[in-house]
């Protein structure tokens, strides 16, 4: 009866992850729309937005994406059409199945079905996860692939199934091909899974032949990476280059010290993402930084059963627990290894372990509390109403609130322009948005053609001009009204504080709200 | 063993700030706290030579404030009272409850000396929190105003304070003041505890969880001083712990804690 209610809700999780995949989170963001327009771009090409035939590493706004998250998104874009569910959906699909075979790794680990149900209802019912399966997270395909992967890896040792061992490393190198993040965490869960099978690996020689492969998978990659060295996320994002880090190192010239420093910001960063209050508090993000509606990984409650799990996983997991206390320790290294404020994407795979040690705190719990029915109340209670606050601020307030950093607007500004296409000779859309006072930059040069469907030859054909790009009938650049030469036909798309001056005789032709029903954008022509 | 690891402390005292009397109520309070671990536990120490390393513990060399430091020192004396009276122990525990959370307000400014309470210090006040409330209830449309205010109000406050107490026992938090070779005996020491649970065992951990809860209700927590107040309890664990540490696993992390203890600063 309890396993079937456990199944009942994971099954709702996994259709929540569904649900208008277009309204929440409100607007396809900067990194979806660079993938997005990749996939779009390439699957009418061959080429990407930079001319690059079938890149293995493609370059977006100024950097460069990780090979599948263009390809993955690329397939539901080509049946879809260039849409946010299109766009989305991959990633709802990959995190659905994420929440499944973590709960047959855990059976396969400890054939306890309860515990392998508890560990995915958990995941179900992570903010983190839930709101990074209704994102294109290119993150979220590397964590499906790393959960796959280790249960094909377990199947194949266990049972003795070769093509679930060669099987399981596929999936490890398209982790890798994935996200950057599983550049060091994959290598590390491979060498780990070496080291504490040791006894069973070195007496296979399939598994000599499964490395060799994934040796081989990645070769592609690797010497990708070799030519692009100077401007990989590799070098661009590790943590010397962290603007405090980097000037703490300029001042110490000494090596050794330059090491102290280094090591210090990564075991503090490592720190942050290790700790408590960012796994069950506010580690999801949701709503703006100094917002008391935040949430963790992880839902509040869940806090005591996780710090019971460090100390009962042995009982469950017997032999692998050694492997999940690695799992635990080494899911955050990557992220701690890379520069700025902690970051959730880099820290993603951390879902996987403790999630798993949290069900075991959680079966533990529940059979210990079994005679007292106030605590068992006492405890859904709190999961209730966390989970309700969940609900309201996810779907409510976080489209409100977070509108703007998704650089809302573009979308209904490409709308508009598909029904009055015709009616201009030029658009010029300027890329900055916010207040005045301090302009974010943003990239209506991906979003725009995306949602218009124009053709991708045309972009690949752009032209710099001052201050920005131009192609087919757009010019994506500052409008400086003082300076600017408005001529009739010419649609001009500005942020809501750039008014022109009104001896240019311009109207407002539309106006674009934010979900808070303030003015995000003003489209402007001579004609009415 | 233990007069050594007093002296190791003391020297470092020395060394660090050149202040006598803070070097003497620093190794004062360490005493005081492997006392109160050889009188709680009914152990004795770990026999490994490896324990002089506890004299270099950051909490009871790095701090120059006197005022924390004794109040500590308090902290201690009473719980090595308590756990030797026989009698009135229902009266006294009272007393080292008040105590500690006295020592608390104090250590985290919410007291000034003599006895001035900074209520504009308290998290109640932070204008962010409020500020985000009244948004929130402007925002929730989709139900009647009051419900708003029900859904939406002060007690959100609950939800800071527990982040709070998270945020408090990060490992930087801890490293910092334990280094982070006596993080290993300290989980060890806890893990061995929560095999061998017991009712005075309860009473330590609410000990530990009030002088948070006192901490966290203050919007400029001082971690160090909150430490400093901690310290005989994350002694008991340490001490605890290093009964079944691994030396050579120890000495690693003993090293790795100097190379981070030295790092150069701005």
């Amino acid at each position: 009866m309890f396993n079937k209610f456990l199944i009942t809700l994971i099954f709702v999780a996994i259709v929540v992850r569904f649900v208008g995949l277009d309204y929440t989170p409100p607007h396809l963001s900067n990194d979806e729309i660079g993938a997005a327009y990749a996939a779009y771009s390439i699957s009418k090409t061959l080429k990407d937005g930079s001319d690059k035939f079938l890149p293995i590493l493609w370059t977006s706004h100024g950097g460069q994406g990780s090979p599948l998250a263009v390809y993955i998104p690329l397939v539901s874009i080509v049946f879809l059409g260039n849409n946010d569910f299109a766009v989305r959906l991959p990633s709802a699909i990959l995190g659905s199945l994420t929440i499944i075979f973590i709960g047959l790794l855990v059976l396969e680990l400890t054939k306890n079905t309860r515990l392998a149900l508890i560990s995915s209802f958990l995941l179900a019912f992570s903010p983190w996860h839930l709101s990074a399966s209704r994102r294109a997270l290119e993150t979220n395909y590397a964590l499906f692939f790393i959960v796959l992967g280790l249960y094909l890896f377990f199947i194949g040792m266990s049972r003795n199934k070769n093509w679930a061992t060669l099987a399981s490393m596929v999936v490890f190198a398209l982790s890798i091909y994935s996200y950057y993040a599983e550049w060091v965490l994959t290598p590390l869960i491979i060498f780990s899974l070496i080291v504490f099978y040791r006894k069973t690996i070195l007496k296979r020689k399939i598994y000599f032949v499964a490395i060799l492969l994934l040796g081989i998978l990645l070769l592609p990659l690797f010497f990708n990476f070799i030519q692009h060295l100077k401007s990989s996320r590799a070098s661009s994002e590790f943590i010397t280059q962290d603007v405090g880090v980097g000037r703490r190192l300029s001042k110490h010239p000494n090596p050794i010290q330059k090491g102290q420093i280094v090591l210090k910001a990564i075991a503090d960063k490592y720190s942050t993402y290790n700790s408590l209050d960012y796994l069950f508090f506010f580690g999801a993000s949701i709503l703006p930084k100094e917002n008391p509606y935040q949430f963790g990984f992880f839902l509040t409650p869940f806090l005591i059963p996780f710090i019971l799990g460090l100390v009962k996983v042995r009982i469950f997991f017997n032999k692998h627990s050694n492997f999940i206390y690695f799992l635990l320790i080494a899911s955050p290294l990557a992220a701690s290894l890379t520069l700025g404020e902690i970051n959730n994407w880099r820290s993603l795979p951390q879902l996987l372990p403790v999630a798993i040690i949290t069900a075991v705190g959680l079966l533990y719990l529940w059979k210990f509390i079994k005679e007292y029915i106030w605590m068992k109340v006492l405890g859904l209670g709190l999961l209730l109403i966390s989970l309700f606050y969940f609900c309201l601020a996810y779907f409510i307030h976080f489209p409100i609130e977070q509108a703007e950093g998704y650089q809302y607007g573009y979308k209904q500004v490409a709308e508009y322009i598909n029904k009055h296409y015709p009616e201009f000779e030029k658009i010029i859309i300027d890329p900055r948005f916010g207040n005045k006072e301090y302009y974010y930059i943003g990239v209506p040069s991906s979003y725009i053609p995306f949602y218009t469907n124009l053709d991708p030859t045309k972009v690949q054909q752009a032209k710099h001009i001052p201050f920005g790009i131009a192609f087919d009938k757009y010019e994506f650049r500052e409008i400086n009204w003082d300076g600017e030469k408005v001529e009739e036909n010419y649609l001009y798309v500005v942020p809501r504080d750039n008014a022109p001056d009104p001896s240019k005789e311009l109207k407002v032709v539309y106006e674009i709200p934010l979900p808070s029903h303030k003015i995000e954008f003003k489209l402007y022509s001579l004609i009415n | 063993m233990v007069i050594a690891i007093l002296l190791v402390c003391f020297l470092l005292n020395i060394a660090g700030h050149e202040n006598i009397l803070i070097g003497i109520l620093n190794t004062l309070l360490l005493f005081l706290s492997i006392a109160f671990y050889l009188k709680f536990s009914n152990q004795k120490l770990s026999s490994t030579k490896l324990l002089l390393l506890i004299g270099a513990i950051p909490i009871f060399s790095h701090n120059y404030n006197v005022l924390t430091v004794l109040l500590a020192i308090g902290i201690c004396v009473l719980l090595l009272l308590y756990f030797s009276i026989s009698r009135f122990k229902n009266i006294f525990i009272f007393i080292v409850l008040f105590y500690i959370l006295v020592a608390s307000l104090y250590a985290n400014r919410l007291v000034e000396l003599p006895f001035s309470l900074q209520s504009s210090q308290l998290i109640f006040s932070d204008n962010w929190i409020n500020l985000y409330i009244s948004q929130m209830q402007r925002e929730a449309l989709y139900v009647p105003y009051k419900i708003r205010l029900l859904l939406f109000n002060g007690s959100v406050y609950s939800y800071v304070l527990l982040s709070k107490m998270a945020s408090l026992y990060t490992f930087k938090n801890l490293y910092d003041v334990l280094l982070i070779a006596n993080l290993y005996p300290l989980v060890k020491g806890l893990m061995l505890d929560f095999k061998d649970w017991n009712r005075s065992k309860t009473l330590l951990i609410f000990f530990v969880l009030l002088i948070s809860f006192t901490t966290v209700i203050s919007r400029r927590v001082d971690i160090f001083n909150t430490f400093v107040l901690l310290s005989p309890f994350l002694m008991y664990f340490t001490l605890k712990g290093f009964k079944s540490i691994n030396k050579i696993v120890y000495l690693i992390l003993f090293v790795l804690s100097i190379i981070i203890v030295t790092t150069p600063f701005e």
